[in-house]
């Protein structure tokens, strides 16, 4: 009978156990590699996303359903208007690290800024997509009808992302806190003022709204690219 | 254990910041010297792999700088860094340890050391913004240490201590250096006379001397004075 190498070292497997390696926990300790996974280290970046971010964002879920119960197609308006300020805790979360000059010592970690925005953003992105969700949801039957509508939410929300992502860039310090609070103001009155000037909700600007859509995903898909790839080198004049 | 740097350059536009610096540097303590405005900063934040150079490449034991097995054995003190306004000392150096991957058992732990070690225990449970810059720059070694890190990256790491905390300082940092390699930036003469082994002088992005400085090379700080004579940049 031939034996392959393959059923030899089965054989072996089979009659010789292999003794205990000696020494091998003390040898795995000289090495002291114990680092947090990726998953253990979002976890605890969750947890340093500060309170009043979620309080807010669940304020304004709420100030929103109340809101939609009373609303016509005249004041529908009001919503959209109310969206840039959900985005408010999303601009000031990914500016943080500028505002407070945290940056240079964050980026040189194991987990390095990039990481870092990713996981909390991640997070807090999620938190909102469930809030514009419900809200889309909450709002009376029959007055949100369809996706087409879906974008009185998204266009606000994305829109104040965008721009702040853009400037946030360009500037850190202070400025940074400026326009995590002044660009939701902007694009608030921004709404508020188109609709005094256009029939914004009206069933003819169906088209606007799709373009306006499409408009605000592209730029926002560019800017987030833009504003990640900053967070792998850092850039201070 | 080496840091090897080759050939590495930093342009900004037509401004040359660092210009083709190479060397290899192993453990000690290596004491970078020079101007303000010499390229030290911008030569450490490429080292820390914060930086990516125009040219050149830097590596640790084979691993390329910004990489992440790089940068869990990079300690980095930079001239000025924040801090978040709710933060304890305490909870600045703990959140550190996350960012550097380190489980919350072991931060714990050595979070308290290094809180014990910089002389902050008093002071841990406060919020930072009560700390004098002293304080302060203390906390900002801890964190640097909190992994112990192979490359230990300190820049201006004694602005702001009052003299017995800058002795305290050398002492420490000559003997992480024993086993490590220490890479401190300071245009202070004095602080790199007492620690450092090695000298590096910058000048212009370009290092313009290298190596130990022993007694029989006279006065380094007249040296380094002489350098920089009508050297305004």
């Amino acid at each position: 009978m031939r034996w392959k190498k393959k059923q030899i070292k089965q054989e072996f497997i089979k009659l010789y156990e292999a003794p205990e390696p000696p020494g091998k926990q003390e040898f795995l300790k000289q090495f002291d590699t114990c680092y947090l996974s990726m998953g253990q280290f979002m976890w605890q970046q969750l947890l340093y996303i500060k309170k009043w971010m979620w309080l807010f964002s669940a304020g304004i879920f709420f100030l929103g359903t109340m809101l939609g119960r009373n609303l016509d197609r005249e004041t529908v308006w009001v919503i959209s208007a109310l969206i840039p300020f959900l985005a408010l805790t999303f601009l000031t979360e990914s500016g943080r690290s500028k505002i407070y000059g945290m940056e240079e010592l964050e980026y040189a970690t194991r987990f390095s800024l990039k990481s870092l925005m990713l996981a909390r953003l991640g997070v807090l992105g999620l938190f909102h997509g469930v809030i514009l969700l419900l809200l889309f949801l909450c709002i009376p039957q029959g007055f949100f009808p369809g996706p087409k509508d879906l974008m009185y939410v998204l266009v606000p929300y994305f829109l104040t992302v965008s721009i702040g992502f853009s400037l946030l860039r360009r500037f850190r310090g202070r400025e940074v806190l400026y326009i995590s609070l002044g660009v939701p103001a902007f694009v608030s009155l921004l709404v508020a003022v188109a609709n005094q000037m256009y029939p914004l909700y009206s069933i003819s600007m169906v088209k606007f709204w799709g373009l306006a859509g499409l408009f605000v995903m592209i730029f926002t898909v560019k800017e987030t690219i833009l504003f990640f790839r900053q967070t792998e080198e850092f850039v201070w004049n | 254990m080496e840091l090897k740097i080759d050939r590495v350059t930093k342009q900004y536009g037509s401004k040359i910041a660092v210009d083709r610096i190479s060397l290899t540097l192993g453990r000690g303590v290596h004491g970078l010297l020079g101007e303000n405005g010499a390229g030290k900063t911008t030569f450490m934040r490429m080292i820390c792999g914060i930086l990516a150079p125009t040219g050149g490449s830097i590596s640790f034991d084979g691993m390329e700088a910004a990489t992440e097995g790089y940068r869990s054995v990079l300690g980095y003190l930079p001239q000025d860094f924040g801090y978040y306004p709710d933060f304890t000392g305490k909870d600045f150096l703990l959140y550190m340890a996350a960012l550097k991957g380190l489980p919350k058992r072991r931060a714990g732990e050595k979070a308290k050391e290094l809180i014990e070690m910089t002389a902050l225990k008093e002071a841990a449970g406060n919020k930072i913004k009560t700390y004098s810059g002293g304080m302060r720059q203390r906390l900002g070694i801890a964190q640097a240490l909190l992994n112990d890190p192979d490359i230990l990256v300190l820049d201006e790491p004694t602005a702001g201590l009052d003299p017995k905390e800058r002795v305290r300082f050398r002492e420490v940092i000559q003997e992480y250096g024993k086993k490590h390699i220490v890479l401190l930036s300071t245009h202070i003469v004095s602080d790199i006379e007492h620690v450092a082994g090695n000298i590096l002088m910058m000048k212009r992005g370009q290092l313009i001397y290298r190596g130990p400085w022993g007694e029989e090379k006279g006065d380094l700080e007249q040296f380094y004075l002489k350098q920089f004579e009508g050297g305004e940049e």
